[in-house]
């Protein structure tokens, strides 16, 4: 799967968990950009995706990833 | 040496400042470690020894969790050594206080350095950051002056990045003083006011305290503690841009929240961060991968940061109220978002924005339970807990009023007012409308006048202050 595929599960994901359909993520993206964003809904995230993608984020994953993009990443590089 | 003292801002600062920027920038890290070692000494000679062994102990931990082991448990065992280590002290004056009451006094700064051990062992341990190989290093960000007597608590990844990276920014500088002088101001003028309004309240008996000075005496508190601590912070985080470091914000507005979970967004801020990193997402992830609901794991990682909270907040049973009340409303509120989330789906409602009413019933609810759980965390035991809330609501045989109301009100109402205006964000509200209609010279031009003014009161008041604590050393 490459990274734009990638990138539209995450932001279907996404949607379902911030309740908002016209949702768009960006690389640049950050927590504090989407409303709803907050430590409960990031876990509720997290587990989504890895529950989706069959991965496990590292701690370091969960609580340093800075932007959409760097998320991305790290989800093509554990799936490739 | 508090940061109110006299010694404190006519000779150990104004050294502090000269010998930092006239010395050359690779040797600016020592001195100020030498600067902190010197600053600690002079509050805690006797016992300093439990925060140089604290310093080295935790070099050499983290050192042992950089390394890979062949055993799997190996470095959790190493992990769990240091959690144990760092705690234990702490656990162990928490219990001496529990045991021979408040005549024990704390360490300087120990739960705060404890919180900066704890977040570096396991900033190593997950792999966040790499070990410090050098332990001046390790010690700067344990022993840093501006924040060991009363944080704000930075996480190691952030203060590291700072303290290798930052270069001199004439701005932070001058928001620095303007922060020391509001934090001055805030601790010295109005939090050290109001102590004799609401000793006087607390000090009495529930029969003879009237509801009016129950009432008076306890929005006093609520000012002095808000005041007393963010005071405090503010200082803290001017001195650490003097030098270069942008440090946490603690506090913002929490008398304007609009929930209790909101209140504790906005309140201690980085004890919140603090408990969030280390606690909260540990046992929700924990959970998680134990396949777990959402909701246990919430409740489960709540309940954890509470009780915690709690048991730092005081001693004895006291610790589990505390943490459980909060647990409570917060958990509480959490589940009624999930039950108006479901209903939205339920019925294919879209997410609205509240209405006017349902934001002002919002902010009554929540500055109803903070004025209550405030209370709980000023009294020492349940007694004088319900005897208060007795007097305030008039059930104790209390008058309506006594004299000592018309005395106090008399005598503190403008540090109420200005307490009051400042507690809120008004001023901020204010600018931004002066701004905006374009008066952004005249703030410019006013600015130094009003800081000086705010200056030459607190410093009349560091003279002939007579209380020199902070209420936050006590933790």
């Amino acid at each position: 799967m490459g990274y734009e595929e990638v990138m539209e599960k995450v932001t279907e994901i996404a949607r379902e968990i911030f309740e908002d359909e016209e949702l768009v993520l960006k690389d640049e993206t950050v927590a504090a950009d989407v409303d709803g964003w907050d430590s409960l809904t990031h876990l509720a995230l997290m587990n989504e995706i890895e529950n989706e993608f069959e991965i496990k984020f590292q701690m370091k994953e969960v609580q340093g990833i800075k932007n959409v993009g760097e998320l991305v990443r790290v989800i093509v590089e554990r799936i490739s | 040496m508090t940061f109110t003292s006299l010694e404190f801002i006519f000779i150990f600062f104004p050294l502090c400042i000269a010998g930092y920027y006239l010395l050359p920038k690779k040797c600016r890290n020592y001195f100020l470690l030498a600067a902190s070692l010197v600053f600690y000494a002079a509050g805690e000679w006797k016992r300093m020894y439990i925060l140089v062994a604290g310093i080295i102990v935790n070099y050499v931990f983290g050192l042992l969790l950089s390394r890979e082991y062949k055993a799997k448990k190996a470095k959790l065992l190493i992990l769990i050594s240091s959690i144990i280590y760092n705690f234990g002290i702490l656990f162990y004056y928490k219990l001496l206080l529990y045991r021979y009451g408040s005549g024990v006094i704390l360490p300087l700064g120990l739960s705060y350095f404890t919180f900066r051990t704890v977040s570096y062992c396991l900033d190593v341990y997950w792999e966040m950051m790499p070990a410090n190989k050098n332990i001046a290093d390790v010690a700067l960000y344990i022993s840093f002056f501006p924040q060991i007597s009363m944080g704000p608590i930075s996480s190691y990844s952030d203060f590291a990045r700072d303290m290798y990276e930052r270069s001199f920014d004439t701005r932070l500088f001058l928001d620095g003083v303007k922060r020391i002088i509001m934090g001055l101001f805030k601790k010295l003028v109005i939090a050290n006011s109001l102590v004799g309004l609401v000793d006087a309240s607390f000090n009495m008996d529930p029969a003879s305290r009237s509801i009016s000075l129950a009432w008076l005496g306890l929005i006093a508190y609520l000012i002095q503690l808000y005041f007393d601590f963010a005071g405090y912070s503010d200082i803290a985080i001017g001195l650490g841009g003097m030098f270069g470091f942008t440090l946490p914000e603690n506090f913002n507005y929490p008398y304007a929240a609009s929930s209790l979970k909101d209140f504790w967004n906005r309140w201690h801020m980085t004890l919140g961060a603090w408990m969030k990193s280390y606690i909260y997402i540990p046992i929700f992830r924990a959970c998680q991968g134990k396949k777990m609901k959402q909701l246990t794991c919430y409740l489960l990682g709540s309940l954890g940061v509470w009780l915690f909270s709690g048991a730092w907040h005081g001693v004895g049973m006291k610790t589990i109220y505390f943490g459980l009340y909060y647990f409570l409303f917060i958990a509480g509120e959490r589940l009624f978002e999930d039950w108006k989330k479901a209903r939205r789906k339920k019925l294919g409602l879209k997410k609205r924005p509240d209405t006017l009413l349902e934001k002002t019933g919002a902010h009554i609810y929540a500055a109803v339970f903070i004025l209550i759980g405030q209370l709980l965390f000023k009294c020492q035991s349940v007694s004088q807990y319900v005897g208060y809330l007795g007097s305030m609501l008039g059930i104790t045989g209390n008058s309506a009023n006594q004299t000592e109301t018309y005395f106090y009100l008399k005598q503190d109402i403008v540090i109420l007012v200005i307490g009051g205006i400042f507690s809120f964000p008004l001023i901020p509200f204010a600018t931004k409308r002066i701004k905006a209609a374009g008066g952004e010279k005249v703030i410019k031009a006013l600015s130094p006048v009003v800081y000086l003014v705010l200056f030459l009161i607190s410093l009349a008041f560091a003279f002939t202050s007579t209380y020199k604590s902070f209420v936050y050393f006590m933790f």
